[in-house]
Protein backbone atom coordinates (compact mmCIF):
# COMPACT_ATOMS: atom_id res chain seq x y z
CA UNK A 1 0.00 0.00 0.00
CA UNK A 2 1.31 3.29 -0.88
CA UNK A 3 1.14 6.73 1.04
CA UNK A 4 -1.52 7.86 -1.53
CA UNK A 5 -3.92 4.81 -1.10
CA UNK A 6 -2.94 5.24 3.04
CA UNK A 7 -3.63 8.96 3.10
CA UNK A 8 -7.31 8.03 0.96
CA UNK A 9 -8.23 5.47 3.19
CA UNK A 10 -7.40 8.04 6.18
CA UNK A 11 -9.31 10.54 4.51
CA UNK A 12 -12.54 9.15 3.59
CA UNK A 13 -12.69 7.37 7.10
CA UNK A 14 -11.57 10.18 9.21
CA UNK A 15 -13.42 13.11 7.51
CA UNK A 16 -16.13 11.12 5.74
CA UNK A 17 -17.06 8.58 8.77
CA UNK A 18 -17.40 5.95 5.30
CA UNK A 19 -15.48 2.23 6.24
CA UNK A 20 -15.05 -1.26 4.26
CA UNK A 21 -15.09 -4.56 5.65
CA UNK A 22 -12.24 -6.18 6.36
CA UNK A 23 -9.90 -7.43 3.80
CA UNK A 24 -12.29 -5.22 1.44
CA UNK A 25 -10.13 -4.71 -1.56
CA UNK A 26 -8.36 -7.95 -1.56
CA UNK A 27 -11.83 -10.05 -1.86
CA UNK A 28 -12.90 -7.25 -4.47
CA UNK A 29 -9.93 -7.67 -6.01
CA UNK A 30 -10.15 -11.08 -6.43
CA UNK A 31 -13.98 -11.16 -7.65
CA UNK A 32 -13.16 -8.79 -10.38
CA UNK A 33 -10.00 -11.08 -11.72
CA UNK A 34 -12.56 -13.92 -11.77
CA UNK A 35 -15.57 -12.19 -13.95
CA UNK A 36 -13.00 -10.57 -15.93
CA UNK A 37 -11.59 -14.56 -16.64
CA UNK A 38 -15.03 -15.49 -16.70
CA UNK A 39 -15.41 -12.79 -19.91
CA UNK A 40 -12.34 -13.78 -21.50
CA UNK A 41 -13.71 -17.55 -21.79
CA UNK A 42 -16.68 -16.50 -22.98
CA UNK A 43 -15.24 -14.76 -25.38
CA UNK A 44 -12.91 -17.24 -26.51
CA UNK A 45 -15.52 -19.49 -27.16
CA UNK A 46 -17.83 -17.42 -28.43
CA UNK A 47 -19.16 -18.85 -31.69
CA UNK A 48 -20.97 -15.68 -33.19
CA UNK A 49 -18.03 -13.41 -32.95
CA UNK A 50 -16.02 -15.92 -35.28
CA UNK A 51 -15.93 -14.25 -38.76
CA UNK A 52 -14.42 -17.55 -40.47
CA UNK A 53 -17.32 -19.58 -39.05
CA UNK A 54 -20.18 -16.67 -40.04
CA UNK A 55 -18.60 -17.42 -43.55
CA UNK A 56 -18.95 -21.50 -43.74
CA UNK A 57 -22.43 -21.30 -42.50
CA UNK A 58 -23.22 -18.84 -45.07
CA UNK A 59 -21.98 -20.79 -47.33
CA UNK A 60 -23.58 -24.00 -46.81
CA UNK A 61 -27.05 -22.31 -46.34
CA UNK A 62 -26.29 -20.59 -50.35
CA UNK A 63 -25.61 -23.89 -51.17
CA UNK A 64 -28.70 -25.76 -49.52
CA UNK A 65 -30.71 -23.03 -50.65
CA UNK A 66 -29.45 -23.77 -54.51
CA UNK A 67 -29.97 -27.45 -54.08
CA UNK A 68 -33.45 -26.99 -52.44
CA UNK A 69 -34.46 -24.80 -55.46
CA UNK A 70 -33.05 -26.59 -58.28
CA UNK A 71 -34.73 -29.86 -56.89
CA UNK A 72 -38.42 -28.23 -56.24
CA UNK A 73 -38.35 -25.71 -58.98
CA UNK A 74 -41.17 -25.98 -61.72
CA UNK A 75 -39.62 -26.84 -65.37
CA UNK A 76 -40.67 -24.50 -67.87
CA UNK A 77 -43.49 -25.63 -70.37
CA UNK A 78 -41.83 -26.43 -73.23
CA UNK A 79 -39.29 -28.59 -71.15
CA UNK A 80 -42.73 -30.76 -70.99
CA UNK A 81 -42.02 -33.13 -74.17
CA UNK A 82 -38.67 -33.58 -73.65
CA UNK A 83 -39.45 -34.84 -69.42
CA UNK A 84 -41.87 -36.76 -70.40
CA UNK A 85 -40.56 -38.67 -73.83
CA UNK A 86 -36.72 -38.69 -71.74
CA UNK A 87 -39.32 -40.79 -68.68
CA UNK A 88 -40.38 -42.55 -71.33
CA UNK A 89 -36.96 -43.56 -72.51
CA UNK A 90 -36.08 -44.65 -69.59
CA UNK A 91 -38.76 -47.03 -69.05
CA UNK A 92 -38.01 -48.46 -72.07
CA UNK A 93 -34.71 -49.10 -71.79
CA UNK A 94 -35.33 -50.40 -68.09
CA UNK A 95 -37.36 -52.87 -69.87
CA UNK A 96 -40.05 -51.39 -67.94
CA UNK A 97 -42.55 -49.97 -71.02
CA UNK A 98 -42.61 -53.01 -73.25
CA UNK A 99 -45.00 -52.29 -75.79
CA UNK A 100 -45.87 -48.64 -76.74
CA UNK A 101 -46.79 -44.92 -74.93
CA UNK A 102 -49.19 -45.67 -72.41
CA UNK A 103 -51.61 -43.47 -70.29
CA UNK A 104 -49.67 -44.16 -67.23
CA UNK A 105 -46.69 -42.71 -68.68
CA UNK A 106 -47.88 -39.14 -68.59
CA UNK A 107 -49.19 -40.09 -64.63
CA UNK A 108 -45.70 -41.23 -64.48
CA UNK A 109 -44.14 -38.38 -65.61
CA UNK A 110 -46.67 -36.05 -63.81
CA UNK A 111 -44.76 -37.20 -60.58
CA UNK A 112 -42.05 -35.36 -61.68
CA UNK A 113 -43.36 -32.26 -62.50
CA UNK A 114 -45.38 -29.38 -61.65
CA UNK A 115 -49.33 -29.94 -61.62
CA UNK A 116 -50.34 -27.34 -63.56
CA UNK A 117 -47.65 -27.89 -66.18
CA UNK A 118 -48.93 -31.72 -66.30
CA UNK A 119 -52.49 -30.05 -66.93
CA UNK A 120 -51.37 -27.49 -69.41
CA UNK A 121 -49.37 -30.25 -71.34
CA UNK A 122 -52.47 -32.67 -71.31
CA UNK A 123 -54.80 -29.68 -72.35
CA UNK A 124 -51.85 -29.47 -75.45
CA UNK A 125 -51.83 -33.15 -76.07
CA UNK A 126 -55.52 -33.23 -76.14
CA UNK A 127 -55.98 -30.37 -78.59
CA UNK A 128 -53.20 -31.33 -81.00
CA UNK A 129 -54.14 -35.03 -80.88
CA UNK A 130 -57.74 -36.30 -79.65
CA UNK A 131 -59.32 -33.00 -81.36
CA UNK A 132 -56.89 -33.40 -84.47
CA UNK A 133 -58.46 -36.97 -85.30
CA UNK A 134 -61.68 -35.92 -84.50
CA UNK A 135 -61.31 -33.09 -86.74
CA UNK A 136 -60.05 -35.66 -89.51
CA UNK A 137 -62.88 -38.33 -89.16
CA UNK A 138 -65.75 -36.00 -89.18
CA UNK A 139 -63.48 -34.59 -92.59
CA UNK A 140 -63.33 -38.17 -94.00
CA UNK A 141 -67.06 -38.92 -92.63
CA UNK A 142 -68.25 -35.69 -94.82
CA UNK A 143 -65.99 -36.85 -97.85
CA UNK A 144 -67.62 -40.19 -98.23
CA UNK A 145 -71.45 -38.99 -97.59
CA UNK A 146 -71.20 -36.28 -100.11
CA UNK A 147 -69.16 -38.80 -102.65
CA UNK A 148 -72.04 -41.92 -101.47
CA UNK A 149 -74.99 -38.95 -102.74
CA UNK A 150 -73.18 -37.27 -105.98
CA UNK B 1 9.80 2.28 -13.83
CA UNK B 2 7.60 2.00 -16.38
CA UNK B 3 5.91 4.84 -18.57
CA UNK B 4 2.95 5.03 -19.21
CA UNK B 5 3.07 4.42 -22.50
CA UNK B 6 4.72 1.51 -21.85
CA UNK B 7 1.78 0.15 -19.38
CA UNK B 8 -0.58 0.71 -21.70
CA UNK B 9 1.39 -1.50 -25.01
CA UNK B 10 1.50 -3.81 -22.24
CA UNK B 11 -2.52 -3.70 -21.23
CA UNK B 12 -3.17 -3.26 -25.19
CA UNK B 13 -1.15 -6.44 -26.19
CA UNK B 14 -1.90 -10.20 -25.89
CA UNK B 15 1.05 -11.56 -23.93
CA UNK B 16 1.44 -9.18 -20.80
CA UNK B 17 -2.73 -8.05 -20.74
CA UNK B 18 -3.76 -10.26 -17.37
CA UNK B 19 -0.41 -9.27 -15.68
CA UNK B 20 -1.01 -5.76 -16.53
CA UNK B 21 -4.33 -5.43 -15.52
CA UNK B 22 -3.27 -7.37 -12.57
CA UNK B 23 -1.19 -4.26 -11.94
CA UNK B 24 -4.09 -1.69 -13.08
CA UNK B 25 -6.11 -3.14 -10.06
CA UNK B 26 -3.28 -2.75 -7.39
CA UNK B 27 -3.38 1.12 -8.69
CA UNK B 28 -6.49 2.20 -9.02
CA UNK B 29 -9.08 -0.10 -7.32
CA UNK B 30 -9.12 1.88 -4.09
CA UNK B 31 -8.90 5.32 -5.66
CA UNK B 32 -12.21 4.38 -7.93
CA UNK B 33 -13.20 2.85 -5.43
CA UNK B 34 -13.59 5.56 -2.79
CA UNK B 35 -14.58 7.70 -5.85
CA UNK B 36 -17.91 5.55 -6.64
CA UNK B 37 -18.33 5.54 -2.92
CA UNK B 38 -19.21 8.97 -3.03
CA UNK B 39 -21.13 9.36 -5.63
CA UNK B 40 -23.36 5.91 -4.15
CA UNK B 41 -23.37 6.40 -1.32
CA UNK B 42 -22.96 3.16 0.70
CA UNK B 43 -20.84 0.59 0.26
CA UNK B 44 -22.85 -2.18 -1.25
CA UNK B 45 -23.77 -0.22 -4.43
CA UNK B 46 -20.04 0.93 -4.62
CA UNK B 47 -19.03 -2.75 -4.48
CA UNK B 48 -21.65 -3.49 -7.26
CA UNK B 49 -19.90 0.22 -9.23
CA UNK B 50 -16.06 -1.06 -9.12
CA UNK B 51 -17.06 -4.53 -10.13
CA UNK B 52 -18.90 -2.90 -13.55
CA UNK B 53 -16.42 -0.49 -13.64
CA UNK B 54 -13.41 -2.83 -13.86
CA UNK B 55 -15.33 -4.80 -16.39
CA UNK B 56 -16.39 -2.55 -18.86
CA UNK B 57 -12.51 -1.14 -18.79
CA UNK B 58 -11.32 -4.82 -19.59
CA UNK B 59 -13.56 -4.65 -22.07
CA UNK B 60 -13.01 -1.36 -23.61
CA UNK B 61 -9.64 -1.59 -23.54
CA UNK B 62 -8.84 -2.13 -27.57
CA UNK B 63 -11.14 0.78 -27.85
CA UNK B 64 -8.75 3.07 -25.68
CA UNK B 65 -7.38 5.73 -28.04
CA UNK B 66 -5.54 7.61 -25.99
CA UNK B 67 -7.12 10.85 -26.28
CA UNK B 68 -7.00 11.40 -21.95
CA UNK B 69 -4.36 10.25 -19.36
CA UNK B 70 -5.54 6.21 -18.71
CA UNK B 71 -6.13 7.47 -15.44
CA UNK B 72 -8.85 10.33 -16.50
CA UNK B 73 -10.17 7.65 -18.95
CA UNK B 74 -10.29 5.40 -16.11
CA UNK B 75 -12.04 7.76 -13.72
CA UNK B 76 -14.68 8.67 -16.69
CA UNK B 77 -15.72 4.98 -16.83
CA UNK B 78 -16.11 5.00 -12.94
CA UNK B 79 -18.30 8.46 -13.14
CA UNK B 80 -20.38 7.05 -16.02
CA UNK B 81 -21.10 3.93 -14.53
CA UNK B 82 -22.21 5.86 -10.95
CA UNK B 83 -24.40 8.05 -12.60
CA UNK B 84 -26.17 4.87 -14.74
CA UNK B 85 -26.58 3.19 -11.49
CA UNK B 86 -27.92 6.46 -9.72
CA UNK B 87 -30.07 7.65 -12.61
CA UNK B 88 -31.65 3.83 -12.30
CA UNK B 89 -32.27 4.06 -9.10
CA UNK B 90 -34.08 7.51 -9.28
CA UNK B 91 -36.14 5.73 -12.18
CA UNK B 92 -36.87 2.48 -10.09
CA UNK B 93 -38.58 5.00 -6.84
CA UNK B 94 -39.69 7.91 -8.93
CA UNK B 95 -38.04 10.17 -6.90
CA UNK B 96 -38.54 13.63 -6.80
CA UNK B 97 -35.77 16.42 -6.03
CA UNK B 98 -36.54 16.60 -2.80
CA UNK B 99 -36.49 12.66 -2.70
CA UNK B 100 -33.07 12.91 -4.35
CA UNK B 101 -31.50 14.87 -1.69
CA UNK B 102 -33.28 13.29 1.17
CA UNK B 103 -31.70 10.12 -0.69
CA UNK B 104 -28.60 10.99 0.08
CA UNK B 105 -28.81 11.37 3.87
CA UNK B 106 -31.50 7.94 3.91
CA UNK B 107 -28.51 6.15 2.20
CA UNK B 108 -26.37 7.55 4.98
CA UNK B 109 -28.46 5.94 7.02
CA UNK B 110 -28.78 2.73 5.90
CA UNK B 111 -25.61 1.84 5.17
CA UNK B 112 -24.17 -0.36 7.74
CA UNK B 113 -20.32 0.61 6.97
CA UNK B 114 -21.07 3.95 7.56
CA UNK B 115 -19.65 5.38 11.18
CA UNK B 116 -19.70 9.03 11.13
CA UNK B 117 -19.79 10.87 14.44
CA UNK B 118 -21.57 14.21 14.64
CA UNK B 119 -19.02 16.20 12.57
CA UNK B 120 -19.04 14.09 10.24
CA UNK B 121 -23.02 13.84 9.94
CA UNK B 122 -23.45 17.69 9.93
CA UNK B 123 -20.59 17.74 7.04
CA UNK B 124 -22.44 14.81 5.15
CA UNK B 125 -25.87 17.29 5.73
CA UNK B 126 -24.06 20.47 4.27
CA UNK B 127 -22.72 17.90 1.36
CA UNK B 128 -26.67 16.58 0.58
CA UNK B 129 -27.86 20.15 0.43
CA UNK B 130 -25.65 21.11 -2.39
CA UNK B 131 -26.81 20.60 -5.79
CA UNK B 132 -25.65 17.26 -7.10
CA UNK B 133 -22.76 18.60 -9.84
CA UNK B 134 -21.67 20.93 -7.37
CA UNK B 135 -21.46 18.66 -4.51
CA UNK B 136 -19.62 16.25 -7.61
CA UNK B 137 -16.94 18.67 -8.58
CA UNK B 138 -16.42 19.62 -4.69
CA UNK B 139 -15.89 16.03 -4.26
CA UNK B 140 -13.67 14.92 -7.56
CA UNK B 141 -11.04 18.04 -6.26
CA UNK B 142 -11.17 18.10 -2.37
CA UNK B 143 -11.37 14.07 -2.31
CA UNK B 144 -9.95 12.23 -5.02
CA UNK B 145 -7.08 14.68 -5.59
CA UNK B 146 -8.40 15.55 -9.28
CA UNK B 147 -7.12 18.46 -11.46
CA UNK B 148 -9.53 20.73 -12.65
CA UNK B 149 -8.55 19.66 -16.38
CA UNK B 150 -9.15 16.32 -15.36
CA UNK B 151 -12.96 16.87 -13.55
CA UNK B 152 -13.75 18.53 -16.80
CA UNK B 153 -12.86 15.87 -19.23
CA UNK B 154 -14.74 13.46 -16.70
CA UNK B 155 -17.75 14.95 -16.15
CA UNK B 156 -17.97 17.17 -20.06
CA UNK B 157 -18.70 20.55 -17.99
CA UNK B 158 -16.26 23.32 -18.90
CA UNK B 159 -12.71 23.74 -16.66
CA UNK B 160 -13.72 27.63 -15.85
CA UNK B 161 -17.23 26.84 -14.76
CA UNK B 162 -15.58 23.75 -12.66
CA UNK B 163 -13.54 26.48 -10.85
CA UNK B 164 -16.39 28.74 -10.27
CA UNK B 165 -18.16 25.73 -8.44
CA UNK B 166 -15.40 24.28 -6.48
CA UNK B 167 -14.76 27.93 -4.86
CA UNK B 168 -17.92 28.86 -4.18
CA UNK B 169 -19.00 25.40 -3.03
CA UNK B 170 -15.45 25.83 -0.22
CA UNK B 171 -16.31 29.23 1.06
CA UNK B 172 -20.20 28.02 2.08
CA UNK B 173 -18.55 24.23 3.18
CA UNK B 174 -16.08 27.07 5.28
CA UNK B 175 -19.00 28.89 6.48
CA UNK B 176 -21.21 25.98 7.26
CA UNK B 177 -18.46 24.12 9.14
CA UNK B 178 -17.31 26.94 11.36
CA UNK B 179 -20.67 27.51 12.60
CA UNK B 180 -20.87 23.92 13.44
CA UNK B 181 -17.73 24.01 15.00
CA UNK B 182 -18.67 26.66 17.30
CA UNK B 183 -22.12 25.18 17.94
CA UNK B 184 -20.02 21.76 18.95
CA UNK B 185 -18.26 23.42 21.07
CA UNK B 186 -20.83 25.63 22.71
Amino acid sequence: MDLKDKNLDKRHCKELGFKTPDDYFLISKNEILSKVSKTKNSKLISFYNNKMVWFVAASIALVFTITMYKQYTSPKIFEMNQIVSDTINTQKNENLLAYSFQEEDVLIASLFVNEANVDAFITNEFINNVLADEYLDEYIIDELMTDDIF
Amino acid sequence: MKSEAEFISELLGANKKDKAFNKLLDLYQKRLYWHIRKLVITHDNANDVLQNTFIRIYKSLPNFQQKSSLSTWMFRIAYNESMRFVDQSKAKYHDSLDDVKNNYSNNLAADSYFEGDEIQLKLHRILADLPEKTRQIFQMKYYDDLKFREIAEITGIHEGTIKTYYYNTVSTIEKNMLNIELLVKN
